[in-house]
């Protein structure tokens, strides 16, 4: 019964996801005490980080997203389509698929491992300023679907998740058809609604519970926030100019620059 | 800048540091208080750990309404004992980190 964690790093012009894969390893390691495996387009030098790394040269069809860094934005190749062959290339029976944004501080998602459910997703998500409106990740739009979390993705080998992964390929391959009928304003394809839409679906079009709840909550800063300090499982974050430390909490911190100078 | 706006406007900065502090906290603290046990999960609070030995049922119904069978009630007792107990004071001495610290912004950052 192999277990292990699932990341996926696509380097752009400015922003190194394999560095942060590498530390999300690192800390899976620390923390959760499992091996991580990559799926990658980049040469990585086989330095035991990583239990296998997955070359992926398949031609992808790249978009653009604003990464930004405070209040500085830049508009940067975004290698997003990956993640629906997740379920084909893991090497893991028992796979936790996580961004590599995700600072691990805790040992909460061991437990993914110890529960029956087949396939679990964060549903909600908790900034950790004060100022945010928790909403706007409530649906995927305004008189749509509920939103469920691709950055963080446990799921078991079985039918039902072969159907799942199979129906998010089918998704994506029609984006456009399944954007307007979901009436999604956003034009870039994002995994967040590509795997909502298939929850809706899979719960025969309502909602249901056919995806189980994570452990722990899943907090996280935007890429309008800073990270300014990265101190073992303490965090400080600078969040409308007010300082914010963790400590043991594990938090996915979008922005990547501010990751990226860190580590 | 007027001595009295600039008081006033670094101890605001202090009360919202020490309100996202305790928020921090809080939240650490709930986190805490769950259990994994049996597959299922559980949270810890007084009024449950107390039920558990009371009721003669060895099915809990978990956070997520699945029915669980626990076999050893009495180390299922334990395990949630300690743990809101872990918890419990762990937010007590954390919380008295930030009541304890200089009043200022960096004084709270700083614990």
């Amino acid at each position: 019964m192999s277990k292990g964690i699932l990341v996926h790093a696509f380097n752009n012009e400015d922003i190194n996801y394999v560095k942060q894969a590498s530390m999300v390893a690192e800390r899976v390691k620390k923390y959760l005490d499992l091996p991580t495996s990559v799926i990658t387009d980049c040469n990585i030098e086989d330095d035991g980080t990583f239990e296998h790394i997955i070359n992926l040269d398949t031609p992808q069809n790249y978009t653009q997203k604003m990464y930004n860094n405070g209040n500085v934005g830049k508009h940067l190749t975004f290698k997003n389509n990956a993640r629906a062959l997740s379920y084909d290339l893991t090497p893991y029976e028992y796979t936790l698929m996580l961004d590599t944004d995700i600072i691990i501080c805790d040992n909460s998602y061991k437990y993914c491992f110890e529960q029956n459910n087949p396939l679990l997703m964060y549903k909600d998500a908790y900034h950790l300023g004060q100022n945010l409106d928790y909403r706007q990740f409530n649906k995927i739009s305004d008189s749509s679907i509920d939103f469920y979390w691709a950055t963080c993705v446990y799921f078991a080998k079985c039918k039902q998740n072969k159907i799942f992964f199979d129906l998010i390929k089918h998704i994506e391959e029609n984006w456009k058809h399944y954007r307007m009928v979901y009436q999604i304003v956003q034009q870039t394809f994002r995994n967040d609604f590509a795997f909502s839409i298939a929850v809706h679906i899979l719960n025969g079009h309502a909602k249901g519970d056919i995806v189980g709840k994570m452990p722990s909550k899943l907090y996280y800063t935007i890429d309008k926030d800073i990270l300014h300090k990265i101190n073992n499982d303490e965090l400080t974050f600078i969040i409308d100019n007010n300082p914010i430390k963790t400590k043991q909490m594990t938090v996915h911190a979008m922005n990547k620059y501010s990751l990226e100078e860190l580590l | 800048m007027d001595q009295r706006l600039k008081t006033a406007l670094e101890y605001a900065d202090y009360v919202t540091t020490f309100k996202n502090q305790k928020r921090v906290l809080q939240e650490t603290y709930n986190k805490d208080c769950v259990v994994y046990y049996c597959g299922g999960q559980f949270t810890a609070t007084r009024e449950f750990i107390t039920s558990i030995l009371a009721v003669k049922c060895d099915i809990f119904v978990d956070n997520n309404l699945t029915p669980i069978e626990v076999l050893d009630k009495e180390d299922f007792y334990n395990v949630l004992s300690k743990a809101f107990t872990d918890a419990t004071e762990k937010y007590h001495n954390e919380y008295q980190k930030i009541v304890k610290s200089q009043r200022t912004v960096q004084g709270i950052i700083d614990v």
